[in-house]
């Protein structure tokens, strides 16, 4: 009961927190930089949206599984194979998520006058603290909309956890493969336990994200 | 002290100036559209000429034909837009001090309190942007501006959106501070009494290109400007 909570939190907080920094980087410079092949590179990072969430896991576990080169770095470094692993399921989350990340930011982003950047540059200021003092602060209700957004599809990944991660109980099983795996197996009351206490952590997080965006809009 | 010989097309519009400027207030005057606020971000190098070249003291801030340019943040200029432009997420006080150029916290808000009681906003220190009225949000922009030190100042019809008590005030204001800090401004405006009233010199500035210069008493302007 506790194990996959505990597990799905785990994986889910590590996942926001990656695609947090990658999707607010890269946002950044979509909305914001020129170079050859920007919207090649936003049509595949956004591809995650538009695939099955199997079929994904699928993509992802022929990238880094044992035999590709990404797998066989990861266990030559860390010693253990990347999927089938709480990292592995991580990585599935992340870039399960990462679209509603980065989609939201890059609209924030846009968004902002960019006179308030002219005036920043005319000021004085490096291109890195026009971006960090000026730009992201003036898109950070987007921002904060999009990690809340890739927050609970991480949370809820199902299909490319599974994947990538398997189903091996106290180690990469999370909630909603535990809530699958109860009704698998007939054990009904377990699985409305466990969809209840996933609904009850989902709906408090996002009311948590609602006072912080007021708090500091 | 400034001279500047540029074009640039934007759109279908023209650009195609040539001035010169001295110490003290220089108001660029024309009708709207004219090209005075491209003129503008063209000195503070918000936008890139065509060709042709802008020098400050013979120093150059951009020259197309010898391919030089110097970018918005070493170019030390200061500019006050018609909307404030003062960043909501910061106090008065923050605002101000982060366009002082010196490494320490302390000492930038140091300086930023002190340009802060020049342009007499110093008791809003504390307060967000959008608790200020029209007037003390350009004040405070006025001082952002002055806080970097700048070689040159560049206001864009800082007070157009404001009453006209409040305008003539902080007109007075800017008088006071070209005077006493002794930094030449360039001043675009498309209202010609406003002209007269601040100029050490005017230009001005129809249809993309600089038709008449001179000291106030040598320049004519006949009725308000058509808009073009």
């Amino acid at each position: 009961m506790w194990a996959p909570l505990w597990l799905s939190l785990k994986i889910t907080a590590c996942a926001t927190a990656l695609v947090a920094v990658t999707g607010i980087g890269l946002g950044y410079l979509l909305a914001r930089r020129e170079f050859p092949g920007r919207e090649l590179v936003d049509a595949i990072a956004s591809a995650p949206i538009v695939m099955p969430p199997t079929v994904l896991g699928y993509y992802l576990l022929v990238m880094v599984g044992r035999n590709s080169p990404i797998g066989r770095t990861w266990e030559a470094v860390f010693g253990s194979p990347l999927v089938f692993s709480w990292q592995g399921a991580v990585l599935a989350a992340s870039v399960a998520s990462f679209p509603f990340c980065l989609r939201s930011v890059r609209a924030a982003v846009e968004a902002v006058d960019r006179r308030y950047e002219d005036v920043g540059r005319v000021m004085g200021l490096p291109a890195w603290r026009v971006a960090v003092q000026i730009t992201l602060p003036l898109a950070r209700r987007g921002i904060m909309a999009g990690v809340a957004l890739a927050f609970a599809r991480a949370l809820g990944d199902f299909g490319t956890t599974v994947m990538v991660a398997g189903n091996i109980p106290g180690r990469t099983q999370t909630m909603p493969i535990a809530v699958y795996d109860a009704v698998q197996a007939f054990e009904y009351d377990r699985a409305g336990t466990l969809a209840m206490v996933l609904l009850a952590v989902a709906v408090l997080v996002l009311i948590a994200v609602r006072r912080l965006e007021r708090t500091v809009a | 002290m400034l001279s500047v010989d540029v074009a640039k097309r934007v759109g279908g519009f023209d650009l195609a100036c040539r001035f010169d400027s001295g110490p003290g207030i220089a108001v660029v005057v024309g009708p709207s559209g004219a090209g005075k606020s491209l003129l503008l971000r063209l000195v503070a190098g918000i936008e890139r000429p065509d060709r042709g070249r802008i020098l400050f003291d013979g120093d150059p801030l951009v020259d197309t034909t010898r391919g030089l340019w110097t970018t918005p943040q070493d170019r030390r200029v200061g500019m006050v837009f018609q909307d404030s432009l003062l960043l909501p997420h910061r106090t008065v006080l923050e605002n101000v001090a982060l366009a002082v150029r010196k490494r320490k916290r302390r000492d930038r808000r140091t300086d930023a309190t002190r340009w802060l009681d020049e342009v007499d906003a110093a008791a809003w220190a504390d307060r967000h942007p959008h608790q200020l009225s029209g007037g003390q949000a350009q004040r405070v922009a006025l001082a952002r501006a002055l806080a970097g030190e700048p070689r040159i100042l560049l206001l864009d019809e800082p007070f157009n959106a404001l009453d006209p008590p409040v305008r003539h005030r902080l007109g007075m204001l800017v008088v006071d501070l070209v005077r006493r800090w002794n930094v030449p401004t360039l001043f675009v405006t498309h209202d010609a009494a406003e002209a007269f009233l601040l100029a050490d010199e005017i230009h001005v500035v129809e249809g993309g290109s600089v038709t008449q210069s001179g000291a106030p008493g040598d320049v004519r302007i006949e009725g308000p400007f058509r808009t073009s």
